[in-house]
């Protein structure tokens, strides 16, 4: 009795390993895209391609004790190392908002469609359906 | 009829006009034009000109119709049974309890919370040969991966593995009749000391084969008409237009060449064959579903 008690908890036990690691391989397949968007979304537009790391950082050069960012069009000598700091370009937020001209426009537009869709699906197509009956 | 049935047939036709007002010019009308247009040369621009079937010869005869065909069949053929084995495996997977249950599920979902657009970007990113995350984790594995999208034999299997990131909704449904299988009949096996997989095929795939069907037939129909992933990613259909899409060939035809009649008649095409396999689908399968007795 004893020894059969223990297979079978044994038994569960392997099964809850093997859910668990079907359903965490499975979950990181699905969010590797989703860390891989939020990574580019806070780098700097010259890392968005080239750039195999998934933290975003930024290049800077000591000149005259100080640490200068390394800018696109600055030109910094070959010689000089380059430190790399971890730095979020939070700043791509507000470009993108920036970009889109109509960006209040755009939002009203689509969180009306939105809201006057669920409304109508949820309640109008019902109460008709039903009679008109509350 | 009387009178006063007559009256009550015109009272509740009024009382359903809008349906019928709405049905009439934003269902029938649309339908009645596409099957019309699809009968004449029209350019939006100027008059429709009736030219008899000379559409539908000309489909027949343009080669570049039927591989867009052979691609969407053969894009139906691999993403269907795929997506639904997996999103039922998963879906059972989920209906354990286990730790964290809602977090798994959350995660499952949360592509199909990505508008449609946005996650195809994200994929050209991660398909891209040189900088693209995926021939990044291969080429640390020390393989040489393929040129994904640009390739013509990688660029239909690729389309394939991104719609099965997208299997959340099928998940979804899946759980929620998951979870309506009574627990009194697997309770009565595990009596009788039925190993997992005898429960899986003898319980739960004929307590929801009704929603099983479900699936079948909207997965079905929505990647037969699979459009923006393909139109955002491989527009021209790639190199010998080895995954182009019967949809984004109708789009080319009605809106690059303005070619309206043409497109129609594709559109009259592919809803005959939907209309077709649905009913083959139907038809095999309705006897082996259960209704739990009704």
């Amino acid at each position: 009795m004893q020894a059969s008690k223990r297979r079978l908890a044994l038994k569960v036990r392997i099964g809850h390993i093997l859910v668990y690691s079907i359903l965490f391989g499975g979950a990181m397949l699905f969010l590797l895209p989703f860390l891989w968007m939020f990574s580019t979304a806070v780098k700097p537009i010259e890392q968005t391609l080239s750039s195999s790391s998934w933290l975003p950082y930024r290049d800077y050069v000591e000149q005259k004790g100080q640490l200068v960012p390394v800018g696109n069009h600055q030109k910094v000598p070959v010689e000089a190392t380059r430190i790399k700091k971890i730095k979020p370009q939070w700043g791509n937020f507000v470009g993108a908002i920036k970009a889109m001209r109509h960006f209040p426009l755009y939002l009203q537009n689509t969180l009306l469609l939105c809201f006057l869709t669920v409304i109508g699906m949820v309640f109008l197509v019902r109460w008709w359906l039903m009679g008109f009956r509350v | 009829m009387t009178r006063g049935e007559r009256r009550v047939l015109w009272v509740g036709l009024a009382f359903i006009s809008p349906w019928i007002i709405g049905f009439l010019t934003f269902t029938v009308y649309p339908l009645a034009a596409a099957l019309y247009y699809s009968f004449c040369d029209y350019d939006i621009l100027s008059n429709p000109v009736w030219v008899g079937t000379l559409n539908y010869r000309d489909l027949v005869a343009d080669h570049v119709f039927w591989r867009s065909l052979y691609n969407t069949l053969r894009y139906a053929t691999f993403f269907l049974p795929l997506g639904m084995l997996l999103s039922l495996l998963v879906a059972i997977l989920l209906t354990q309890s286990i730790k964290g249950r809602s977090v798994f599920r959350l995660t499952y979902f949360l592509p199909c919370l990505v508008p449609v657009v946005a996650s195809a970007m994200i994929w050209l990113w991660m398909f891209n040969s040189r900088f693209g995350l995926l021939n990044r984790a291969l080429a640390k594995m020390g393989i040489d991966g393929p040129n994904w999208l640009t390739d013509p034999h990688w660029a239909m299997p690729s389309l394939i593995l991104m719609s099965l990131w997208g299997i959340g909704n099928m998940i979804v449904i899946y759980l929620a009749t998951l979870h309506d299988v009574p627990k009194h009949i697997y309770e009565s096996t595990d009596m009788d000391g039925a190993s997992f997989g005898r429960k899986l095929w003898h319980i739960t795939v004929p307590m929801i084969s009704p929603v099983i069907y479900f699936n079948l037939i909207m997965g079905l129909i929505g990647s037969l008409q699979v459009f923006v992933q393909p139109y955002i990613m491989v527009p021209d259909g790639g190199i010998n237009r080895s995954a182009l899409f019967y949809t984004v060939y109708l789009y080319e035809h009605a809106f690059s060449y303005l070619n309206m009649g043409y497109a129609s008649a594709m559109a009259c095409i592919l809803f005959l064959l939907i209309f077709f396999l649905t009913w083959m689908a139907t038809c095999s399968i309705q006897k082996r579903i259960y209704y739990a007795g009704e």
